[in-house]
Parts: C-alpha cells; structure tokens; sequence
C-alpha cells in the first residue's frame, strides 16, 4: 500500500489501517510505503486510530517503510518516527520492485 | 528502455503544484522505466493539466518536464478528452494520423484521446495506481 496523505487530514489514513489490520488478520502478507506527507503517519506517538494501529501492526512485525527525503524535507529523522519503521533512502525504486515481483495486489491512498 | 513485459498503469487526478501527487507520479513513473517496464500513464480530471505547455514552477519539480522526459523514455501519456475539453485544450477533431485531439495548449508528450484509451490500458496492465482523490 501506498500511503500518500497525512493521518488527519481525511478518512484515507483510517481506511488504510483498517485494511492493514484486516489483511494481516487473514494471514496475508502487506507492505506499507509512507511517500510525501504519508510520512507523518510514522511520527512518533501519534495517539488515535492511525498511530495505534501501525504500533500495533509493527510489534506484530509489519513491514512499514518510509521515504528519508520525505522526512527530512519535513524536518523529520530517524529518530522521530515509530521504532521499527524502516527508513529508506530510495523508497520509489523499492516500493516499484515490490510492487511488481513480490506483490499481488496494490492500492494507493 | 523497456525490457520487461510487464506493465504499470499510473492514473492522475489532480494537477500540480496544488499537492505533490503529480511528482510522486512520476518518479514512480521513472524508477519502474529505470528498472525497465513499461509505463503508461493516463490523465484525468483535473490531472490534465499537467499537460499544460510552459509550466514554469521556478523551485518546484517541474511536472510538465518530467513528462516529456518520461514519453522519451518510453512512457505512454495519454489524457483524457472530455477533461481536457472541459479545461480548454482541445481545438479541434480528432486526428487520426497523429492518434489524438489537437492542441496547441498541450506538451508533444501527451496526447489528448478519449477515455476508452484507458480503458485499454486497465486491459494491457499488470498493476494499477492511481494517484490523488477522483
């Protein structure tokens, strides 16, 4: 999944956890790339909906990857978002090979 | 080059500068291009005007640039006819020896066509994005 939009701004962000969280229910395997403002939605501590879920889909070992430029455009590092996301330095080019060799399935949000 | 047989469907709705979907488009577009499949990307509502000639952003990515390079790459670029028409860029019949509307508004990289053009391409593909909200 391709996650485009900030966790507050509309229901996308919502949307795409409970999807995440329903997939994984059904023992399917997903991957989240945070592009642009999705990147917010890794920020550290985030209370509601958005952020419970990615803890929770993170401590469950989801694979949650988020774009460096993006972050740090934003004034963002390493060190701001979730424990376990994985910041990428070129997350176009990984989100495309997944998309295309490992992946079923993709929807943007 | 393409050296694939496999192919990305990208679909834009909104137009640029306004939010970041149109670069995010296409430095997707360029990265599945690098790794050698073929890419086709259609333009709708208003995503047309991406299209537009001149596009002079300053800082900003210049998205109409970025077509143009990703057409010389292989990328096909196709808009949508009654969204183009709707935004005033259509001056004419349909073409068929170029294969698109006319326009003089529009960069060389896109051609105007109706929207069963993507529906052939939703045929032909193997994955799908859309990008920004319909």
């Amino acid at each position: 999944m391709l996650v485009m939009k900030p966790p507050h701004s509309d229901e996308d962000a919502r949307r795409m956890c409970g999807l995440l969280s329903s997939a994984r229910a059904k023992g399917m395997g997903v991957g989240v790339y945070l592009l642009g403002d999705g990147v917010y939605c890794a920020k550290k501590g985030h209370r509601g909906l958005v952020g419970e879920s990615l803890r929770s889909a993170l401590s469950k070992g989801a694979e949650i990857n988020a774009s460096k430029k993006d972050l740090l455009s934003r004034a963002m590092g390493e060190a701001d978002v979730e424990p376990g996301v994985k910041v990428l330095e070129d997350l176009e080019s990984t989100f495309v090979e997944d998309m295309m060799e490992r992946s079923e399935r993709v929807t943007s949000w | 080059m393409v050296t694939s047989d496999r192919m990305l469907t990208l679909m834009l709705f909104t137009g640029p500068y306004g939010a970041q979907y149109a670069d995010h488009m296409c430095h997707v577009a360029e990265k599945a291009l690098e790794k050698g499949y073929r890419v086709e990307i259609f333009l709708y509502g208003d995503g047309v005007h991406s299209q537009l000639k001149g596009q002079n952003p300053k800082t900003f990515y210049n998205v109409g640039e970025a077509l143009t390079r990703l057409a010389a790459k292989g990328a096909v670029i196709k808009s949508c006819q009654r969204c183009s028409g709707a935004r005033g860029y259509i001056e004419g019949e349909f073409n068929e020896k170029e294969g698109r509307y006319p326009s003089s508004k529009s960069i060389d990289a896109v051609k105007i066509y109706s929207l069963y053009g993507f529906v052939d391409m939703i045929g032909r593909t193997d994955r799908l994005l859309t990008f920004g909200s319909a």
